[in-house]
């Protein structure tokens, strides 16, 4: 084993309560940094779930049970407990984001509807309409087939009855 | 009338077939064009607007009361704060959507204008940022009054030192906010409510 010589014996401990000093600070920083973009980040989950719930309860989706969700993870981030707040508020915007994209194809419904509706009133007025109208015009051509006209003079001095 | 008249009479009645299919064919397209119509058209509602309540608690009725309220507090000079205030409030959603509502708990002077324009500024008043409230409500729902929406404050040197000790009082005042996604913040409903004339009794 080589043997320090007198400097490097002065300087060592030096060096290494430097580098002790510089990870405590630096360490400390990290933690720092972490605590502060967690807050910022469970605040921003909360508001994103918000905004997707925002828009399903625009649509007329009942939004009840995610209101009372996302409120736990307000309470959560309230109580600095970001993670958790973080973990609620993403578990809302998927179920509400999965509810929507459903909801999407619901919306489809009353052009089906309209459209069937079209459907309808073509079948009506140039489907059975013209049968009913045919008939129709078949039973009145029938009943008066048989009728004659009779023209009544009127005499001077006769009244009408 | 001989009944060959009669039965002329009543032909003569029979209804015109033509027009009664044109009638019926006309009203059923009506009924189906406006029924469709409908479908597509937004439901129409009423009025939409929030609503910001402030109540006191009667210990003895162990009622939420709109009355009570207090109207001074007691400044200890030597310990630099006052006696508790507490408060209740409730907010209601009345918009056919769902809320995130913050209220605000601010103090300024009797002086300092707050309405549906004006919110407190960080230059007129003291903002109780550790007391502020949020709240996501659906549409048609009520929080508070109640434990969760309570308001213990006090007076301390730190706003006595911002706003300067006033003869004529303070304005205790309580603001809706809520949240926009357009701007990314919160943003002031125009709803407030305030204590006028609060007293800061000071002891020594």
């Amino acid at each position: 084993m080589k043997k320090l010589n007198s400097l490097q014996k002065k300087t060592a401990p030096l060096i290494g309560v430097c580098v002790l000093l510089i990870g405590i600070v630096a360490f400390q920083t990290h933690l720092k940094m972490i605590a502060g973009a967690t807050q910022e980040e469970a605040f921003t989950a909360i508001t994103e779930a918000f905004e997707v719930v925002e828009q399903a309860s625009k649509a007329g989706l009942e939004v009840e049970p995610f209101v009372e969700k996302l409120n736990e993870a307000l309470e959560e981030y309230t109580h600095g407990n970001y993670d958790t707040a973080i973990t609620l508020a993403q578990e809302v915007k998927e179920d509400v984001s999965q509810l929507l994209s459903k909801f999407r194809w619901d919306k489809l419904y009353p052009y089906l509807i309209a459209l069937l509706n079209l459907t309808v009133i073509l079948v009506v007025v140039f489907g059975w309409g013209r049968k009913i109208w045919g008939w129709f015009v078949k039973q009145r051509e029938e009943e008066y087939l048989d009728l004659e006209i009779v023209y009544e003079e009127k005499k001077n001095g006769e009244q009408e009855e | 009338m001989t009944p060959e008249n009669k039965k002329q009479k009543r032909i003569l009645h029979e209804p015109d077939f033509e027009l009664v299919a044109k009638i019926v064919l006309v009203l059923t397209l009506i009924g189906i064009v406006v029924s469709t119509g409908l479908i597509f058209s937004p439901p129409i509602g009423g009025e939409e607007y929030a609503e910001l309540g402030l109540l006191t608690y009667n210990e003895a009725s162990e009622t939420y009361e709109a009355d009570n309220y207090p109207k001074n507090t007691i400044y200890n000079q030597t310990l630099g704060y006052s006696n508790n205030i507490t408060l209740y409030v409730y907010v209601s959603n009345h918009y056919k959507e769902v809320k995130f509502f913050e209220i605000r708990l601010k103090i300024g002077l009797q002086s300092v204008i707050i309405n549906e324009d004006t919110y407190g500024t960080n230059t007129t008043t003291y903002f109780y940022t550790e007391h502020w409230l949020e709240r996501i409500l659906d549409s048609g729902k009520k929080w508070g009054p109640s434990e969760e929406t309570k308001f213990e404050f006090n007076f301390t040197s730190e706003i006595l030192t911002k706003l300067g000790t006033s003869s004529k009082g303070y304005k205790i005042i309580f603001e809706l906010w809520e949240w926009s996604n357009q701007q990314n913040d919160f943003s002031y409903t125009g709803i407030h409510v305030y204590l006028t004339s609060f007293m800061v009794i000071m002891v020594t």
